[in-house]
């Protein structure tokens, strides 16, 4: 919050009442907003920041004051058109002065309309850098429009030109339009996959933890074999294909944070239904749920360096669960069915190592089911610290399975049976937007043509389940 | 040796070992809606081919097989664990294996060998040879004879020769009207403007200079034929665009199409056939029909049933080719 600057009402029992108890109740300062000035407005529109400031004048003493101002200070930051929202609050002395009248300053410093922004983003198991060019706020309501290019450590590029039209409504909607060029290598199926494609999508917020995005897609992929050893059944799919899809996504997540909750719960559901034009035709279902609880005082001993920190155990655990059914007589491609292992879905396994595979090549399935749990402890016998506390232990327990039920033959038959791996290992946290992980795994149990990973497994990821 | 890729010879030697797969597949575009004319050319080509060995495959119509081809061209074939993309690396892997089943019979037996040597041998490797060339010639040219085009020049042209039409009919009634094994020949060839198929052939006349030529050749030409026909506005729309777009939704027809188009029209022009009027290419292709009439004279086939008058060239076409093997066992012999 910016400086407070509160002049002394001349009411005396107001007064006596708060030096006999050394405190100041605000609750019993009576204080009512008269003036509402917003400085160093540019180019951001009048009607947007009205409707964020304007809930400061139902104010009735100073303690709802101060917090309607800060509700104010984060609603203009939300806006995406403020650097900095600084506020500043002093008695109103115009001629129409009430005798508790104050006024609010918010003093504001807009974002310049160009800008440029690098950053690292997570992919599949791979990092990848984004650089880019923005323009912010450009038609004075929070629009903005970024363009990117960024390449990835495994041959992974993308570019991406993005434009979000926020809507200043109660829900937070926003709508998004991008168009975006990506190029993907699977090397675990032998194929690449060039997408270029056009998206148009909404999101909005029911609740502060419930987020909504309804997309229309349309991509135009092309598939092409990485080798000449691909296997036959990935050379099939190779081409030209039109995808057109409506993808709608919803996710409950009430973790305290992303990359190590101690508690609360998250539950993403996602369903793309693909056919209406173009020539891939399918639906495809994903649920993704994790819950988290600390463990705290029922494990904790005392670490004799780090004096009475107890020792905090939390336990995740986690579910997902993906349905992929043809729709239609248009079928889809090996790039849309689902892919399991590696050290972001399955630890023990190698990229795609689950399922069925035909010459070393992984063919992906069109079900699958995945669960684990996990333990995550701070390291222990160094003293806590910001950096201390990046670092995790943690073991784990996955089963899962990748299969197509409906499919005929033994082979089919045996991929149903779950896959488990065990192990344990090291989690950091980088900046808070991903997690690298250094595990050593035992894969229990697996089939044989399962491309297995014993031992130790360096992985890293944005979202871990 | 030809240039052949390292990896082309590994395939071709490992692929060797095994006799010819019974589950060989031969896959191509959708004839009725899709394939192009130089495409179907190079499809009926390998047909021919196949059928001439007396090969048995299956023909699999394939939406995208142009990009499941290798080398992005089709047709292809794939038999066991082997993908095997256009005619002449076609030729080469039958030609090792047609090598290796002879290797074997020899080895088995000394008087199989020496009656192999003196009569089937030769026969069949002449023939061999012969109905590459053969299978090539007929595979552009029946498709030029058959599809219907806006401008009917192409075909008049070859159909002033009638050697070369009767080749033709000659092979189509002996080698597709039969339903062997339930393929039916592919009759309906389509689509895109060729061009000249006889390019290749003036050079294929000499088989003893070019062991692996014939295949590179028939490439080049096939180039240029293809799309010859693709700066010739009304075969383009008439034609090409529906057939290659027919498989692709829209927009993605029109898209895909446009970028074939660019790609030949380069192609064209890097070979110097960007700016030839239809005419120019007339006589070209007429140019290439009198050559191959001449050489086809009054036989059936190219090199006819005279195997024995073609015994040193097969031999020394053997030689420098792949199959020294074989020689040696003819001078153990």
């Amino acid at each position: 919050m910016g400086t407070v600057y509160a002049k002394s009402v001349d009411q005396d029992a107001d007064k006596e009442s708060v030096r006999k108890s050394d405190r100041i109740d605000l609750q019993s300062l009576k204080a009512q907003v008269q003036r509402v000035h917003v400085a160093g407005i540019g180019r951001t529109k009048e009607d947007i920041i009205i409707s964020s400031v304007k809930d400061v004048f139902s104010a009735n003493n100073f303690q709802s004051v101060v917090l309607k101002i800060h509700e104010a200070r984060s609603r203009l930051e939300e806006l995406g058109c403020f650097k900095g929202v600084d506020v500043l609050i002093d008695t109103y002395e115009g001629s129409d002065a009430l005798t508790d009248g104050i006024q609010v300053t918010f003093e504001v410093e807009e974002v310049k309309v160009l800008g440029a922004q690098a950053n690292t983003a997570v992919g599949q198991n791979e990092a990848l850098f984004n650089g880019g060019a923005a323009l912010r706020n450009i038609l004075g309501r929070g629009e903005h429009c970024t363009v990117s290019y960024g390449r990835g450590t495994k041959k992974t590029t993308a570019f991406a030109v993005t434009a979000v039209k926020p809507i200043h409504d109660r829900f937070r909607s926003r709508v998004t339009s991008s168009v975006h060029q990506s190029s993907l290598e699977a090397g675990w199926s032998g194929y690449k996959l060039l997408e270029r494609g056009a998206a148009l999508g909404v999101t909005f917020n029911t609740t502060p933890t419930t987020s909504h995005e309804l997309t229309a897609e349309a991509a135009w992929r092309h598939l092409s074999c990485l080798s000449k050893t691909t296997a036959f059944g990935v050379r099939e799919h190779s081409g030209h294909t039109l995808k057109t899809s409506i993808r709608y996504c919803v996710s409950v997540d009430t973790r305290d944070q992303h990359i190590f909750p101690t508690r609360g719960h998250l539950l993403r559901a996602q369903t793309e239904a693909a056919g209406y034009g173009g020539n891939v035709g399918f639906s495809k279902s994903e649920l993704q749920l994790q819950a988290n609880q600390a463990l705290a005082g029922e494990l904790s001993f005392d670490v004799v360096s780090a004096g009475e920190l107890p020792f905090d155990v939390v336990t995740q655990v986690s579910l997902s669960l993906g349905h992929l059914a043809p729709l239609g007589s248009k079928g889809f491609t090996i790039a849309d069915r689902f892919f399991m292992g590696g050290p972001t879905t399955f630890r023990g396994f190698q990229m795609g190592g689950v399922g069925p595979h035909s010459d070393k090549c992984a063919l992906g399935a069109q079900s699958y089911w995945l669960g684990s749990a996990h333990a995550y402890a701070p390291l222990p016998l160094l003293p806590r610290g910001s950096f201390v506390d990046r670092f995790r232990l943690h073991a784990w327990a996955s089963a899962g399975t990748l299969a197509d039920p409906a499919a005929g033959g033994a082979d089919a038959a045996a991929n149903l049976a779950a896959r488990m791996s065990l192990g344990a290992g090291v989690a950091v946290n980088v900046g808070g937007v991903a997690r690298v992980e250094l595990n050593y795994c035992v894969p229990v149990r697996h089939r044989p043509w399962d491309k297995t990973q014993p031992g130790l497994q360096l992985g890293i990821a944005a979202d871990v389940l | 040796m030809p240039q052949v890729l390292l990896s082309e010879s590994i395939s071709a030697e490992l692929g060797a070992q095994d006799p010819w797969p019974s589950d060989v597949r031969l896959f191509q575009p959708f004839e009725v809606e899709q394939i192009l004319l130089p495409d179907s050319a190079a499809c009926l080509s390998v047909a021919a081919f196949l059928k001439m060995c007396k090969l048995d495959y299956k023909k699999e119509e394939r939406a995208n097989a142009e990009y499941m081809s290798p080398s992005g061209r089709v047709p292809f074939i794939k038999a066991g664990a082997f993908v095997v993309a256009e005619l002449d690396h076609i030729i080469t892997f039958v030609g090792h294996k047609t090598v290796v089943i002879l290797y074997r019979g020899t080895e088995l037996d000394a008087v199989v060998f020496g009656h192999l040597l003196s009569c089937t041998c030769s026969h069949v490797v002449i023939l061999y040879r012969g109905t590459e060339l053969d299978a090539v010639v007929f595979g552009h040219l029946y498709t030029l004879l058959t599809t219907p085009l806006p401008d009917a020049g192409l075909a008049s042209v070859v159909r002033s020769y009638p050697s070369l039409v009767s080749l033709c009919r000659t092979i189509e009634g002996e080698y597709f009207k039969t339903p062997t094994k339930g393929n039916k020949g592919p009759a309906p060839p389509t689509g895109q403007p060729p061009t000249q198929s006889p390019q290749p052939i003036p050079s294929q006349t000499t088989p003893a200079q070019q062991p692996a030529g014939g295949g590179v050749e028939s490439n080049g030409e096939y180039d240029k034929l293809e799309d010859i026909s693709q700066p010739y506005a009304p075969t383009y729309e008439a034609v090409t665009v529906p057939r290659h777009s027919a498989v692709f939704p829209w927009p993605l027809g029109a898209l895909l199409t446009w970028r074939r188009r660019r790609a030949v029209l380069r192609k064209l022009h890097l070979l110097g056939w960007r700016d030839k009027t239809l005419q120019e290419v007339y006589d070209e292709v007429n140019n290439c029909c009198r050559a191959l009439a001449q050489r086809l004279d009054n036989m059936p086939f190219f090199f006819g049933k005279m195997g024995t008058e073609l015994d040193a060239v097969v031999f020394g076409h053997l030689l420098s080719c792949t199959c020294s093997h074989v020689v040696i066992l003819y001078r153990g012999t």
